[in-house]
C-alpha cells in the first residue's frame, strides 16, 4: 500500500478520533506541501494546527476528510499569505548540514509565480501524486479543467525553472 | 529545458525537517492546540456537557510550538512563568512540559484557581463527571465569551496566554493538561481552558487509540 493511500485511509472516518491519527500521520507531509505553497515555514505551521484544530473542533460530520484537511488548510495559508502581502520571505529552512538546498529555493521562488490555483494543483500532482479526478475533488473543480490546468501550470513551471538556471 | 521529473524536484522539500522530525532528534513533544477537551465531550454523557464546555470556550489560534518535556535548567530555565500584569491581567507562558505543581501553585498565589496536569506519553486524566445544571444555551455562549483565551506563540518558542482575572467567573477553574494522541507519540495536545467543577483530581488511565 502506497503512502499516499495509507493517508487515504487514515483520513477516512469522521470526527475528532480520524483527526487526531491523521494528525499523526500526515501533518509532517501536509506541512511540507503548505511549505511548498507558501514558501514559509511559519505559514505551514499555522495552517497545520489551524486545520487539525478546526478538524477537532467540528461538530458536524465531515463526509470527506481528506478533502476537508487539504481545502481548509490552503484556505487558511492562503489567508496567512494575504495577510502577510508580500512579506512572506524566503524561508529559512531547517535543512540538515551538507544539504544543497538552492534547488528547493528555486522552486519555491518559481511557484510563488504561478496562480494560486496552479500552484494547489502542482502540489498535489507532483508532490502528493493525486490524480486528477482527487485533485478535482479537492480543489471543487473537474477532472478536465484540472487537466487543462495542470498542462498549462507544469508548462509555466518548468519556463521558470529553466530560467532559474 | 529542465530534464529532472518535477516529481523529483517537488520531494526536494522532503529534505526539510518538520516539526516533528525536529522533535524527534531534539527528545522533545511537538504541541499542537487542539480542541481535545471537546473531544471528550462528545465521548462522555450529556451531564457532563456544561463542565466540558468550559474548556471548550478556549479560544485556540493554530500553532504548532516544540516544547521540551524535560532537561529543565533551573533558574536559568524556568518550565514556565507567571507575570502579573500592570492591567491586572495575568500572562502565563509555559516554555517546557515539566513542574505542573509549581505552575499551578504560582497561578493560585497569582489569584487563578488553576488545575494543571502534566501527564507522561500514553496517558490521560480519566474523562471526570460534574454534577451540574445545564444553563440555557445562550447563557453558556455568554459564559464562552466572557472567559475566553487565545494561546499565542512567543518569540522564543514558548506557549502563551493571558488570564483576564476580572473575566472569571465563580465555579470555573484555569483547567490545563497535556494529552497524547497515542501511547508514546511525540505529538500532544497541550489544553488551557476554563472549566466548572471539580478538576482537584486526575486519575491517569492510558491512552486509548481509536481505531
Amino acid at each position: 500500500m502506497s503512502e499516499m493511500r495509507m493517508q487515504e485511509t487514515v483520513l477516512r472516518g469522521s470526527g475528532h478520533d480520524w483527526a487526531e491519527d491523521a494528525f499523526r500521520t500526515v501533518a509532517p507531509r501536509l506541512w511540507r506541501a503548505l511549505l511548498l505553497y507558501s514558501g514559509s515555514a511559519d505559514v505551514a505551521n499555522d495552517a497545520v494546527s489551524e486545520a487539525f484544530t478546526q478538524a477537532m473542533g467540528s461538530r458536524r460530520e465531515i463526509r470527506d476528510p481528506s478533502a476537508w484537511i487539504w481545502t481548509t488548510a490552503f484556505k487558511i495559508a492562503a489567508g496567512e499569505m494575504a495577510c502577510r502581502g508580500d512579506h512572506v520571505e524566503p524561508p529559512d529552512l531547517p535543512i540538515p548540514d551538507g544539504v544543497d538546498s538552492a534547488s528547493l529555493m528555486d522552486l519555491l521562488s518559481a511557484l510563488r509565480r504561478v496562480s494560486d490555483m496552479q500552484r494547489r494543483a502542482l502540489i498535489l500532482r507532483h508532490y502528493m501524486g493525486y490524480s486528477n479526478v482527487e485533485i478535482a475533488r479537492i480543489l471543487g473543480s473537474t477532472p478536465s479543467s484540472i487537466g487543462v490546468q495542470l498542462f498549462r501550470a507544469t508548462r509555466r513551471l518548468r519556463a521558470l525553472l529553466s530560467e532559474e538556471r | 529545458m529542465v530534464k529532472e521529473s518535477l516529481n523529483e524536484r517537488f520531494h526536494e522539500v522532503d529534505r526539510v525537517m518538520t516539526p516533528w522530525d525536529d522533535a524527534a532528534i531534539r527528545g522533545t513533544s511537538v504541541v499542537v492546540s487542539l480542541h481535545a477537551s471537546t473531544a471528550r465531550a462528545r465521548s462522555v454523557r450529556k451531564r457532563r456537557f456544561v463542565a466540558s464546555l468550559g474548556v471548550a470556550a478556549a479560544v485556540v489560534v493554530g500553532l504548532v510550538v516544540v516544547l521540551p518535556t524535560t532537561g529543565g535548567d533551573g533558574a536559568h530555565n524556568q518550565a514556565f512563568a507567571v507575570t502579573e500584569n500592570a492591567d491586572g491581567t495575568v500572562t502565563v507562558e509555559i516554555k517546557s512540559i515539566e513542574d505542573a505543581e509549581g505552575l499551578q501553585r504560582q497561578l493560585q498565589e497569582a489569584g487563578v484557581p488553576a488545575a494543571v496536569y502534566y501527564l507522561p506519553p500514553g496517558k490521560a486524566c480519566s474523562p471526570r463527571e460534574f454534577d451540574v445544571e445545564s444553563p440555557p444555551l445562550e447563557d453558556r455562549q455568554a459564559e464562552m465569551e466572557r472567559q475566553r483565551l487565545t494561546i499565542t506563540e512567543t518569540e522564543d518558542g514558548a506557549f502563551a496566554f493571558t488570564v483576564d482575572r476580572s473575566r472569571l467567573l465563580p465555579g470555573y477553574t484555569l483547567l490545563i493538561e497535556t494529552k497524547y494522541a497515542t501511547p508514546g507519540s511525540a505529538v500532544a495536545s497541550i489544553d488551557a481552558g476554563y472549566i466548572s467543577g471539580d478538576v482537584s483530581h486526575c486519575e491517569p488511565v492510558d491512552v486509548v487509540v481509536s481505531g
